[in-house]
């Protein structure tokens, strides 16, 4: 199949996109008049929400969760209210932008304190159950019950569908920038001396590691303007044909900037491997040790060093 | 500072007894065309210790265009002058790595200053 003919495709939003209200709307087929019959039963329910709030947390108590998140009275306290508050604005029937948003901070918030999806589910559907059908004391007829619950369903699961992904968003992001700072922390370019850069190398370099490096040397190289940048391999696990091929290449386009790239801590069994191997490192200045690589990298930018 | 020539997009310019070659930013090929006939001319009329080409305008380089350069890069040594590509942006110089550009047998600079330092001292 092409995918580039699938007509799903130009419509499918990535995880961080943000479906407009009017869509979400209609993705979820709610009527104006299930907001109507969600604020009908909304009427015969919100005078019960102080009973609702004391059921869920006695519900609560019984969880995992209750313990982590609830130590605090003052805490359980303002949650209580916030909670009562979040099934009145519900039951309001109104659909907003306002109302899209506190949804959407809910998840955010169960994203930020850790809250389990698993945990969030229970929960909805406990208070689903409680206040559609344990809590409801008549005033509708069976069929019109039914037509309402069905209406405050839709809208359940419109909530969840906003809670959900504003919480896979959030936890995204969070991955996204973690992977990001240890991608950071893999390549810390330093600078020694004036036109002198250095990066030790420690771990395994794949290409995506590799990729990552030569992007941060170079960025490095014209922000210092530096003239020498040395590598040190010598924390490097395992030197092969793919590993030297992509420090050959970070030397290569240093070099196109003007900069000299020494590979140091090269070791008897790296130079062994590289042998064997019958790696060309064509003009890369190798050096055994930093010491070797920075004595160079001094006599490459003309300065002498002398003890005083 | 004289400034010899302007032929559209190319610039050039002397500076101690060194040409330097402003590159716009897009190097098509009628650009590559105009930039090989007008330095060759202009080192057959002129002795340089260096052609410096800066490039620090580009943003995209095809290896069409970077074998262009070289080729040039080649004649200019022909005609006895020493050749630099100057002020590669860094996407530009690992582009031209991934894509295994040849860069042998050309010298590079930072930027012109760096390269005019090495000519000043020969």
């Amino acid at each position: 199949m092409n995918t580039s003919l699938d007509p799903l495709q130009s419509v499918q939003p990535t995880i961080n996109e943000q479906l407009t209200r009017e869509v979400l709307i209609d993705r979820h087929r709610i009527s104006p008049k299930d907001l109507e019959n969600v604020k009908r039963f909304g009427e015969l329910i919100t005078p019960k929400m102080p009973s609702y709030v004391e059921h869920f947390y006695a519900w609560m108590e019984e969880t995992p969760e209750y313990g982590q998140f609830f130590q605090e009275r003052e805490k359980l306290k303002r949650v209580q209210r916030v909670q009562g508050g979040f099934w009145v604005q519900f039951f309001q029937g109104v659909v907003d932008d306002d109302y899209v948003s506190s949804r959407r901070r809910v998840g955010e918030i169960h994203a930020h304190i850790g809250l389990s999806l698993t945990a969030y589910f229970s929960a909805l559907s406990f208070s689903q159950d409680l206040l559609l059908y344990e809590l409801y004391e008549g005033g509708l007829s069976v069929e019109e019950h039914n037509e309402c619950a069905r209406s405050c369903s839709k809208l359940i699961q419109f909530d969840a569908s906003l809670v959900v992904e504003a919480y896979a968003r959030l936890t995204n992001r969070r991955f996204s920038e973690q992977a990001q700072a240890m991608m950071e922390m893999s390549t810390p370019v330093t600078s020694l001396w004036d036109h002198i850069l250095m990066l030790p190398v420690v771990g395994i370099i794949d290409s995506r590691r590799a990729a990552n490096m030569m992007s941060s040397v170079l960025h490095k190289i014209a922000e210092t303007r530096a003239k020498v940048f040395i590598i040190d391999i010598g924390g490097v696990s395992v030197v092969d044909t793919a590993v030297a091929n992509h420090l050959i290449k970070i030397t290569q386009a240093a070099r196109l900037m003007g900069c000299v790239c020494l590979l140091s801590g090269v070791s008897p069994a790296i130079a062994q491997t590289t042998i064997e191997l019958g790696i060309d490192v064509g003009n890369v200045l190798t050096r055994a040790t930093m010491r070797d690589a920075l004595e160079e990298a001094f006599r490459l930018i003309e300065v002498e060093v002398r003890r005083a | 500072m004289p400034e010899w020539g302007r032929a559209s997009s190319v610039v050039f310019t002397e500076l101690e007894r060194c040409v330097v070659v402003t590159c716009p930013s897009a190097l098509s090929p009628v650009v590559l065309e105009e930039l090989r006939a007008q330095t060759l001319t202009l080192c057959s009329e002129r002795v340089f210790k260096a052609v410096i080409f800066d490039l620090s305008a580009v943003a995209l380089l095809d290896l069409t265009e970077w074998e262009t350069l070289r080729a040039l890069s080649a004649g200019v040594k022909m005609m006895g002058a020493e050749s630099w590509l100057v002020g590669l942006k860094p996407s530009v110089a690992s582009a031209l790595i991934i894509m295994n550009a040849d860069i042998d047998g050309l010298r590079y600079a930072m930027g012109v200053e760096d390269a005019l330092e090495v000519n000043r001292q020969r």
